[in-house]
């Protein structure tokens, strides 16, 4: 195929410029014009096209603008960084430490952490769904959250999943605006490898901001990776009317999906 | 700014942006986070809310971005030696160079808007007219630093 470099008369950005609908109108009409009798200046903007279909498949809209829309609201802070500051690491470190080191089958409780138990893998195999559980760390604790609980601006939500034997999932919630913040892989859209052997915490924890209303966690699972476009974009079109954000996707019954709400208080 | 608008705005300027990027990174994966920088600083910009066309915005931001990345990095990109021997020919056919070693130079020695005039003149091949009208400035003004670009990369040469 053709490589866009340009057409005699027209170079490539103002060809661009006419697919958008974004020249001025007697440039646009001359270019439209044109390309009904010029053969080439048609073939130049069908490859065009075909680049720009290449690159939506390369570039899909829920993993990109995922990843665009989590920088906007952090403000360029990667909560990441906040995870690894030492008064974090360090009981962070501890509670993956113990997870690891501890039986499993009770809630193990060092400085006030508990720890959440796994499930025993033969559980799991015997068809329990894969879970989402979320903790609020407060100083050097963490308690366990249930849907419905009230939470507040600045609070750390620890993330923690269970993929239940299933290979791929993606983790993010949603506000009462509609905002959707991706904390699983972070950039979001699309579908991550999930880790086996039980409560997998995420490796960084999710600051709540200061929109009251609601942040409602969702967890979905496959047996395949996948992604989230229409869902998401559904979500969008949809706008956020139920006092609790919706509690479920519309996807097909491959997918497993929880989701968990928190209220949120605006602090003041 | 809601999600939903996100979106949309990245499906209709995903395919300009990202090929502005490849053209001149010429690397997919510097381009990909190129293109993302691109679109959050769009978003951050005031001037979006008045621009007309706002491809015009996105493509300067986007030729700036990349050019402060290839300065960033010295590329020893093909493309941009082309461009330089382009500010090298502008208006007087003279003299050859070569173009990687003095790249960095000529980025610190003027302003990033005189780059990017540079690049859609004598790269993406605007007029001048074309050029003033996408950066806002005069044709005048755009001819005056595109003279001394060249000027600074005819001394770059002679060093």
């Amino acid at each position: 195929m053709k490589k866009p470099e340009g057409h005699p008369d027209f170079p490539v950005w103002k060809l661009e410029r006419y697919l958008l609908g974004e020249l001025p109108a007697a440039e646009m009409e001359r270019i439209r014009a044109l390309r009904e009798t010029d053969e080439d200046l048609a073939a130049w903007i069908r490859a065009l096209e075909a680049e720009y279909r290449d690159l939506e498949e390369m570039h899909p809209t829920g993993r990109v603008a995922g990843r665009i829309w989590n920088r906007l609201r952090k403000g360029e802070v990667d909560f990441r960084r906040a995870w690894t500051a030492p008064r974090v690491w360090v009981p962070a470190f501890a509670v993956l430490l113990l997870a690891v080191l501890l039986p499993l089958r009770f809630n193990a409780v060092v400085k006030g952490i508990a720890v959440p138990p796994a499930q025993p893998e033969d559980a799991r195999l015997k068809g329990l769904p894969p879970s989402l559980f979320l903790y609020r760390k407060a100083g050097e604790s963490a308690r366990s959250l249930k849907s419905g609980d009230r939470v507040r601006p600045g609070e750390l939500i620890q993330m923690y999943y269970d993929g239940a034997g299933r290979s791929h999932g993606a983790i993010f919630s949603i506000d009462r605006e509609g905002t959707v913040t991706w904390h699983l892989p972070d950039g979001g859209g699309h579908s991550a490898p999930l880790a086996k052997g039980g409560k997998v915490p995420l490796d960084f924890a999710f600051e709540l901001d200061s929109l009251a209303g609601f942040e409602r966690f969702f967890f979905v699972a496959a047996d395949r990776p996948f992604n989230l476009d229409s869902a998401l974009s559904e979500i969008a079109r949809s706008g956020m009317r139920a006092p609790r954000g919706p509690e479920r996707l519309r996807l097909d019954e491959s997918f497993s999906q929880n989701s968990i709400v928190l209220m949120k208080d605006t602090g003041i | 700014m809601e999600y939903g608008e996100l979106t949309a705005l990245y499906e209709r300027y995903r395919g300009m942006v990202l090929r502005r990027c490849r053209q001149l990174l010429r690397e997919e994966k510097l381009a990909e986070d190129a293109a993302q920088d691109v679109f959050v600083r769009f978003l951050r910009h005031g001037e979006r809310l008045k621009a007309e066309f706002p491809s015009s915005l996105l493509y300067r931001i986007a030729t700036n971005h990349c050019l402060n990345l290839i300065r960033d990095v010295r590329r020893q990109d093909p493309r941009i030696e082309e461009w330089l021997r382009r500010v090298a020919d502008w208006e007087d056919p003279g003299p050859r160079l070569e173009a990687r070693s003095i790249l960095a130079r000529l980025f610190g020695k003027h302003e990033e808007s005189t780059r990017t005039m540079a690049v859609l003149h004598l790269l993406d091949g605007m007029t001048l007219e074309e050029v003033a009208r996408e950066t806002g400035m005069s044709v005048s003004g755009v001819r005056k630093r595109l003279r001394g670009l060249r000027e600074t990369l005819v001394e770059l040469e002679a060093i």
